[in-house]
Formats: C-alpha cells, structure tokens, sequence
C-alpha cells in the first residue's frame, strides 16, 4: 500500500470532523475543503483517500465532487478570479469588465494566465449586486468596476 | 418612514460581536422563550403573528414547525438554508454579516420551538466574510453558555454548527438542501415524505430561510400583534428587499411587505440615468418578468401572485430602457441551463435547448416559429419536475414573450433592438 497522500495534519482534521456530526458522512464536503486547502485542488488519490477515511469508495467521493463547483478538480492558478455575469452585473455593463480582464491578463475564460497568477472564469450571481458589475478574488469582492483603473487596481493587489 | 425591524441596528458598530448585540437588547427573546413560555406557545405565537416563509415559498413557518412529531424521543434538527442563490438576492448575506447573532438568536428559539438539539447552518460556499462572521458568533455563543449542554443555565441543551456549501444554486431548494447537509451531490427528493416527517438523516426537520428566522426573536419579544400591524393584512412584517440593476444606489432595503415596485426604486434613489426610463422588473431570474406597467404592484407574496408573478427572495433587478429583454432572458435561461442538477429529463433537456433557441434569436438567426417553440418546450417543462427549477426556467421566457413579443418579432426579423418603427415598416 502506498504512502498516504495527504497530510497527518488533514488526516488527523478530517477524522475530527467524523465526530462532529450525528452521520460522520456530513464531513464530506468540509473533508474536500481541507484537502483543496493542502493541495491547491481535488486530484482523484486524494479523493480515494478521502473515502478510505470517511468509509466511502472512491467512486462515491468523485460523484460528490464533482457535482459542486468550488472544488477545483484540476491544479489551477494562485488565485482564482471569478467575474460575475448574471443579471444585475449584466445591467451594469460587466461586459466590459470581462473584456479588459481577459485583454490585461492575457488568458481565455477558464484559463490560467501564463504565470500562473490567476485562474478566471465566469460565475453566477455571487450575491453583491450592489457593487456591480464586480468580480471576486480568492472569495474577496471588488466592485463597481466601472473603469479600467479600478479593474487594474483589484488585479494589483495579487501576485 | 416605516418601522425598522431586522436592519434596524445595521448602523450601530460591532453589533456582530454578542456584547453589542446584547447591550441592544439581543438574547432577550430567547431568555423569555426559555424561561416564560413552552416550545408549543412559542410555535402558536408564530403561527399568530402569520410570519410567511421569507426564502420565496412564502409557507407559513409556524404552521411549518406544527407539522413536526411531537414525541420529545425523536431526534429533530432545524436547518438554516442560508445558500441564497437567486441571482439578484442580497439580504440574506446582509443579514449574517451584520448581525449574526440576530440570526442565530432566531435559529435557538426555533430549535427551542420545534425540540431540536442540533441546528445546522448550511451557507453558500461564496459568502466566505459572512460564514466567519457566523463562525465567530456561534463561538462566542458557547462561550457564554448560551449554545451548548445547559442554554443560559437551563435544562435546554442545543448545538449548532456552521456548514459550508461549495457552488451550487440547485442546493438551495429544500430536499437538495438536505442532501449537500449529508454529504451528497445537492439533488432535489422526491416529496412526500415531506421534510417534516423525514428530512436531514431520514429524521423530523424544519428547514428555514435565513430572513424568516431573523424575524423571530422580534416576534417574540413583541408580540403578534405588533408583526400583523406591518406590512399586508395577508403578508404581515417586513421585507429586506435586494434593489440592483438600472437604479442610483443599488442595496438592500427594508420595507413594510406590501411597498409598491415603484416606491422601491424611488428609495433606491430613482432611476440610474433619468434619460432611461424603466422597461422591466426581474424580481430574480425565476418569477416571470414584470413589465413596467406592472410597477405599481405592492411587493407582497400575493399581491405580486396575484398578477402571475412571485415575490421570492425580494430580489428586484431594474432594467431600463436601455437593456435588450431577449438578451437578459437568454442570460437567466443559460444561468438555469448551468445550474439544473440533471436529475430530471424535462429540466435538464429543456433548459439548454431553449438556451440554444433564444442564442440563435440573439445572433440574428432567429425563425419566426422559434417563438411559439420555446412556449411549447416551456410548458412541456413547467410541473414536470422533481424541484421548482424546470419550473423557474419558464418564467422569464413565458413572459417575455407574452410581454415583449414585438421584440422577439423584432430581432427575428433581423433588427437589432432599438431599431425605430418607422425605420422598420420602411423596410429599411
């Protein structure tokens, strides 16, 4: 059998999180967490793992990974970029926005930028209209985008 | 200007920390549950007060929590759906940021009401600020002896934990809820059993908006009574209403249930460029489209039923006359195309085909029969799926093309939006 994969720090969490719920299969979801936590994403070990720990096949956890989208299930860049471009982003020209990111950055939606910097993709409503059009990096809103400055301004605080 | 009831403290600093929120009177409500009333007096003043389910069902809570088993031996779980996920929703991530402790006030007496020893929080995997902000407050709970094996030094014991979702909208429908809360992929069940009877691991579960909850402690202190006094006869309190889009100061507002559409967008500050006058209303991506004649609509859960829309979560996106309707219909329709968990064959077929429909009407490669086809695959959806979402994806393509028509004639027969009349019978 093969060296464990994760850490005896997430190994030793995910065990802890077993006992917090009345069915230890509620700590799934914050299993996966952890491992995007130590590994930057979900790989298919880790997965296997994961259920070797929580008494689930592998096939199980993959099934539940990848039904939700904030596990990322493949390596991506060091800061994910997500530009919201629903409705209420959408009356509020977001259009633009994608477009002075995707040019700056040099990088297609859902594309990693040739440094490794940002991983940008489009997302759904995130819940902060009043700041639209916005986007978000690593989950921290910037907005009202409504010039070039401002969108150069949120991309500057990451490297 | 109208009570204010659950933003009431949104200016006062700190009031996420439990000693503000205790200095402005919070907790008082749970202490007077806990010590002068039984949970089965708590669920009757609910039921009195008619607090109407605040997540976009609009079901009477108290009735709700009535429907649990009474046997004090059965376990019951109370589940806070904080997953807001209507495009357009906002108030529910005020709410936990500003003053989590309101909310989890709310979630303890329920708990109290219903005979629940674990109430779980299950939040949106985005609302990363407002999850640590709950974290904090529940944390802070126990240290005071507040949540734990004695509540406030009674026999009444409650646990509470924070669960974290991670990116689904589909998870925000009740039974999906329940599902992402176990550990699975976040699909809908089939109902009944009703949630009441078996929800969260097989076991009697209420499952509660965050809004609804947050109304309870003022129920509580204040009485039914006071509650009925606001808002609509039929839809008593107030709504924390999500104004974005085409206005001056997009935000949350609380209102008395019952403010018309037109008067929200004036405390929104009016219309964003007073050159652009308001063409549509999308209270969310699901209810069907309000055109502007509709504005003077009270936003009630009724009122607004009544003209064949629905109220939901108090989103309102404003759009003037500047927005393409055919365009933000393709965009809510692609949103639920992305979303639909694909349990379902008329929902997950349904919603990428008009999605394809309605993206060769916006490219200028529209037929004139596409029309009448996306009805038809519309009602083909409509009801015939496990969960609401096959059902949402109607809303904005039904009524757009009841309302809106002559743009759909419009762009099929090759004019870009705001191509005059008269340039058009010109043949131009």
């Amino acid at each position: 059998m093969s060296a464990p994969l994760l850490s005896e720090a997430t190994r030793a969490r995910i065990t802890e999180l077993m006992g917090r719920y009345p069915h230890p299969r509620s700590a799934l979801l914050p299993s996966l967490y952890l491992v995007q936590e130590e590994k930057g994403f979900v790989s298919e070990e880790s997965m296997a793992e994961v259920g070797d720990l929580l008494h689930l096949t592998a096939a199980d956890v993959k099934s539940v990974a990848s039904y939700y989208t904030m596990f990322a299930k493949k390596p991506v860049g060091r800061h994910m970029l997500e530009i919201c471009t629903n409705l209420a982003c959408k009356a509020r020209d977001c259009d633009s926005v994608v477009s002075h990111v995707l040019k700056t950055l040099n990088v297609e939606l859902g594309g990693t930028t040739a440094d490794g910097r940002y991983t940008v993709e489009e997302v759904e409503c995130l819940g902060q209209c009043e700041f639209a059009p916005m986007i978000e990096i690593d989950l921290e809103p910037f907005g009202p985008l409504t010039t070039p400055e401002r969108i150069d301004a949120a991309l500057a605080r990451y490297s | 200007m109208a009570e204010l009831v659950l933003t009431k403290h949104r200016n006062v600093p700190d009031i996420e920390r439990l000693d503000v929120y205790e200095r402005h009177g919070g907790y008082t409500a749970l202490r007077k549950a806990l010590t002068e009333m039984q949970p089965a007096q708590v669920t009757d003043l609910v039921i009195k007060a008619n607090l109407r389910g605040r997540g976009g069902a609009g079901f009477p809570a108290g009735r709700k929590w009535s429907f649990l088993p009474k046997d004090p031996a059965l376990d019951k779980y109370l589940l806070c759906n904080a997953d807001e996920g209507t495009p357009g929703a906002f108030n529910n991530r005020l709410l936990m940021e500003f003053s989590p402790h309101q909310l989890i006030e709310g979630c303890m007496i329920t708990s109290y009401a219903i005979g629940a020893k674990h109430a779980f929080i299950l939040i949106r995997g985005e609302y990363e600020y407002a999850r640590r902000r709950l974290q904090a407050a529940v944390d802070e709970a126990y240290a005071k002896g507040y949540l734990g094996a004695s509540v406030m030094g009674t026999s009444y014991k409650l646990d509470m934990l924070v669960q974290r979702g991670a990116g689904s909208y589909e998870v925000g429908e009740e039974t999906a809820l329940i599902e992402c809360m176990e550990g699975s992929r976040g699909q809908p069940r089939q109902r009944p059993p009703f949630p009441a009877i078996k929800g969260l691991y097989q076991k009697p579960t209420v499952v509660n908006n965050v809004e609804t909850l947050c109304n309870v402690p003022h129920i509580v202190n204040n009485g039914a009574e006071w509650f009925l006094a606001i808002g609509s006869p039929s839809c008593p309190g107030t709504k924390v209403f999500s104004i974005s889009g085409n206005v001056k100061n997009p935000e949350n507002y609380e209102a008395p249930m019952g403010t018309t559409f037109r008067e929200l967008i004036e405390i929104a500050g009016g219309m964003q460029d007073p050159k652009h006058g308001l063409k549509a209303l999308m209270l969310g991506s699901e209810p069907p489209i309000l055109p502007a004649f509709q504005q003077d609509t009270p936003a009630d859960i009724d009122a607004v039923a009544k003209i064949g829309s629905a109220l939901g979560a108090g989103a309102m996106i404003v759009l003037d006359d500047r927005q393409c309707i055919i365009d933000f219909t393709l965009r809510a329709t692609e949103f639920f195309a992305h979303e639909s968990c694909g349990k379902c064959t008329p929902c997950r077929e349904g919603c990428p085909w008009m999605s394809k429909i309605l993206q060769r009407i916006e490219a200028g490669l529209g037929r004139m029969e596409d029309i009448d086809l996306l009805a038809g695959i519309a009602n083909n959806m409509a009801g015939k799926s496990l969960c609401a979402l096959g059902e949402f994806a109607t809303g904005p393509i039904l009524s757009s093309v009841k309302y809106f028509r002559e743009d759909y004639e419009r762009h099929i027969s090759g004019y870009a939006c705001h191509m005059p009349r008269e340039l058009m019978a010109a043949g131009v």
